[in-house]
């Protein structure tokens, strides 16, 4: 019964009983009617009044906000408001909406913390998620998950690509849309049998497996629905953490390449043992009659002879061919890839210098060979310790001349050449630390290889073993790309660029002193119109040699945008620089790497001009004397018109790797340099003093012709 | 006046193809077994060429020839290789080695005429 109609009807009950009581009362002491009628109409009215009163308090006090306070509650409880309960005051309900309001602040705090650890497991399964994609996409191998229904789960890109990136391959899509179900279904029970009895006995079920599986996968051959290919498969099952079974695993690798290389090798054998049986019959049979009838006549013996030329000239031409199939044959299959010289002559040189004390150092310009970097490198470390045994030298240079189709790894020092008794002697020696106990002869047949000592000049020496030189893709000239990056004459020339140094200095023979060269990037052409450096390459030479494991390569923070055409020129972004310091810093660090060698760069008005800035900005002070590389070889072949870099490394048969790069262009001019030194030489230029002289003098030339224009 | 050739090669049958040709050819010619033959009979009496097989026992022809380069007295002696290795590289060592060509087996023996020729400075015949 509601409250409200309890209420009322109690109160009117009451009203009833003290209106009876007093009508009693009243008829009891009075005797007239008449005042007795009226007497009890007002106290009627007083009593209905009264209770009037009562029920209008009980039902703003009370019963109203116990009405609102129920909506309110049942509201919070069906859905989530997070507005506070509150009742209005006035009310009788002593401490009801408080607690109420507590309740549902709890429920509130309830609520978001498990919101809080529903996010947090999610977000750990989606990062072990990717984890598995990233491992997945990484394998060699085609995975491929699927649940009971076949549905396909999961899946990388290896499998897309071994399977030919079929449309059938996709999530939720059937795998039998993509291989022949049968010999997947047939694994399937074996492993779901090997399962089951897994908890019963495991004699049985490792006895029943046999080889065709190792316990939790089992091999199979499987073949596309499209008949094009077969697969060689492991099937494995997927567990719950319940242990039952959710779906299964396929991985297949991609043997093709290997069955290919095995199939030409089998033709290759089929045809000698096959295709050779008839000439070599027709050769015998012709060779013996010449031989052992000497009753034929000269028509006959001329006819012989004949066919033995011929059949000797055919067999020799398919066995030209044939070798030629085998070498390629034989380079394909082993596990060569593609190496950066200069990386690996760094290991060689730090390992060598650790373990035998002797002194390896990189030069020249770095290239990419074809090699097995492990074998390579216990090679080169080995034939090192070999003739520092053999010659006792303790210093040598280790780098890569280009050549044609090769790149001749050679390894230098001052000395004799090594005589070739004692280089065959060395090769029959098993490399230590090699797989199977490969000797240096065994590398060199892999590499399709050969190792040669060669006298050089100036009493030098080396030893040669030709690799596969690699075309790495150049870094792609930009369109429209000027040819010259030389700038035209403009006043940011600096006429202190090749101020005088002290008179001891100038006698100084250019190839005893020690260059840094280096080549900046910039936002754009103009250091005093607002441009800033955006990276720095600089390599070291010293006697004449690029010395290509003492680098500095920093990129810097422009504090300005990059133009998209520069960005475009020489691939740095905004992004690459955003956190790299700015231009005073790395030109400090620079300071310490040039220390007081002399400079060098490829037309180093350009480059010396942002230096200076940056270096009065970071307080320090570029003392260095400078040598422009551009105005030298202006000098040296002035009936030239291209001088862009490009050219000029065209020309002198340098490798241009890294175009563009601050450091690849530094590497480059570096070798351009060295070379420009000799032929400096052959002009009888050696000294300091006269390579600046005629800096000063071609720059003086420029400027003039600059002005003429 | 006759050119004197010497042919070094361990293989008989080339020896006595060689020799042929180059008696043919109208040159002086003596053989030799192997590499300490050849540089005992290169002492006696320097050849103007040798033809030299590089696969060979006791001192093979790379070896020879480094010798032979050594000595600044047959300096204008020329020295063509034979050998059985066919690649590229194979012709880079023999020519580090101071060889002035040379030829891989199997050869066309009017391919080596030609080249003893064009090296004895001596017009065909």
């Amino acid at each position: 019964m509601r409250a409200g109609v309890a209420i009322a009807i109690i109160l009117g009950a009451l009203s009833l009983v003290a209106f009876t009581l007093a009508g009693i009362a009243v008829w009891q002491g009075a005797g007239d009617r008449a005042t007795l009628g009226a007497f009890l109409s007002v106290a009627f009215v007083i009593v209905l009044a009264l209770a009037a009163i009562a029920f209008g308090l009980f039902s703003t006090r009370l019963l109203r906000p116990l009405t609102h306070l129920r909506s309110e509650l049942s509201m919070r409880a069906q859905t989530r408001v997070d507005r506070p309960i509150e009742v209005a005051p006035g009310h009788w309900l002593e401490g009801l909406p408080g607690a109420a309001e507590a309740l549902r602040k709890a429920l509130q705090t309830a609520r978001s913390e498990t919101e809080g650890v529903v996010t947090a497991a999610t977000r750990r399964a989606e990062e072990q998620k990717s984890h598995l994609e990233a491992i997945l996409l990484d394998l060699s191998e085609g995975v491929i998950v699927c649940n009971l229904a076949h549905r396909i789960l999961l899946y990388n890109q290896a499998a897309v690509r071994i399977l030919g990136a079929p449309d059938a391959l996709g999530l939720d899509r059937s795998l039998f849309a993509l291989l022949t179900p049968e010999p997947i279904l047939h694994t399937l029970e074996l492993l779901q049998a090997d399962d089951d009895l897994k908890g019963a006995d495991s004699d049985a079920v490792s006895a029943s497996r046999g080889s065709a599986g190792d316990g939790v996968t089992r091999r199979l051959v499987c073949g596309t629905v499209d008949r094009e290919s077969l697969l060689q498969a492991r099937l494995g099952l997927v567990h719950e953490s319940s242990g039952a079974v959710s779906g299964y695993v396929l991985t297949f690798a991609d043997v093709g390449g290997d069955l290919e290389s095995l199939a030409q090798r089998e033709k290759l054998l089929r045809e000698v043992t096959q295709e050779w049986r008839r000439p070599l019959a027709s050769l015998t049979a012709a060779a013996e009659m010449l031989g052992e009838h000497e009753s034929l006549s000269a028509d006959e013996r001329a006819q012989l002879e004949t066919v033995v030329g011929k059949e000797v000239r055919a067999i020799n031409q398919h066995f030209e061919e044939l070798t030629r199939r085998y070498d390629r044959l034989a380079a394909g299959s082993w596990p060569l890839a593609d190496i950066h010289s200069v990386d690996l002559f760094q290991v060689v040189s730090r390992h060598l210098a650790e373990r035998d004390g002797l002194v390896v150092t990189p030069v020249g310009v770095p290239v990419w060979v074809f090699a097995d970097s492990h074998l390579l490198m216990l090679a080169l470390e080995h034939v090192i310790r070999a003739i520092a045994d053999y010659t006792g030298n303790r210093a040598f240079d280790l780098g890569v001349v280009p050549g044609r189709a090769h790149g001749y790894v050679e390894v230098t020092w001052s000395g004799d050449a090594i005589p070739s008794t004692v280089v065959e002697a060395w090769l029959v020696e098993p490399l230590p630390g090699a797989v199977g106990n490969r000797t240096l002869r065994d590398m060199i047949e892999q590499h399709g290889s050969e190792l040669w000592s060669q006298t050089l000049p100036e009493g030098r020496a080396c030893l040669r073993l030709p690799l596969r030189a690699v075309e790495r893709a150049a870094h792609p000239a930009p369109a429209g790309e000027r040819t010259e990056r030389v700038p035209p004459w403009s006043e940011f020339y600096d006429f202190d660029l090749f101020r005088g140094s002290s008179e001891a200095f100038n006698e100084a023979p250019l190839r005893k002193l020690t260059f840094v060269v280096f080549d900046s990037e910039a936002t754009g052409l103009r250091p005093n119109e607002g441009d800033e450096l955006v990276s720095i390459g600089a390599v070291r030479v010293v006697n004449g040699r690029v010395l290509s494991g003492e680098t500095f390569d920093r990129l810097i923070n422009p504090g300005r945008s990059i133009p998209a055409a520069t960005t475009r020129i020489h691939g740095i972004t905004a992004d690459m620089v955003r956190d790299k310091p700015p231009a005073p810093v790395v030109i400090a660090q620079f300071k310490g790497f040039v220390g007081d060698a002399v400079l060098v760069a490829y037309n180093a008005a350009f480059d010396m001009a942002f230096l200076h800035r940056g270096a009065k900005a970071a307080g320090i002070a570029f003392g260095n004397p400078v040598l422009d590389a551009l105005l030298l070889s202006v000098y040296l072949q002035d009936d030239i018109s291209d001088f862009s870099l490009t050219a000029a490394a065209g020309r002198m048969g340098i490798e241009v790797v890294g175009r563009h790069t601050a450091l690849g262009d530094a590497m480059v001019t570096a070798a351009i340099f060295v070379k420009l030194l000799d032929l400096l030489e052959a002009r009888e230029i050696t000294t300091f003093g006269q390579a600046l002289r005629i800096s000063k003098w071609m720059m003086e030339q420029r400027r003039q012709e600059a002005d003429l224009k | 006046m006759p050119r004197s050739v010497l042919v070094v090669d361990d293989e008989p049958n080339i020896l006595l193809c060689l020799e042929f040709l180059m008696k043919k050819e109208g040159h002086d010619v003596r053989i030799a077994r192997d590499g300490e033959e050849a540089l005992a009979e290169i002492r006696k009496s320097p050849p103007d060429l040798v033809l030299l097989d590089v696969m060979m026992p006791k001192r093979n022809g790379f070896d020879v020839c480094e010798a032979i380069r050594a000595n600044p007295e047959w300096k204008d002696m020329r020295v063509v290789m034979l050998t059985a290795k066919g690649r590229d590289i194979e012709r880079e060592k023999g020519f580090a080695a101071g060889a002035d060509d040379y030829i891989t087996k199997p050869f066309s023996t009017r391919d080596v005429v030609e080249r003893v020729n064009g090296w004895l400075g001596v017009a065909r015949a």
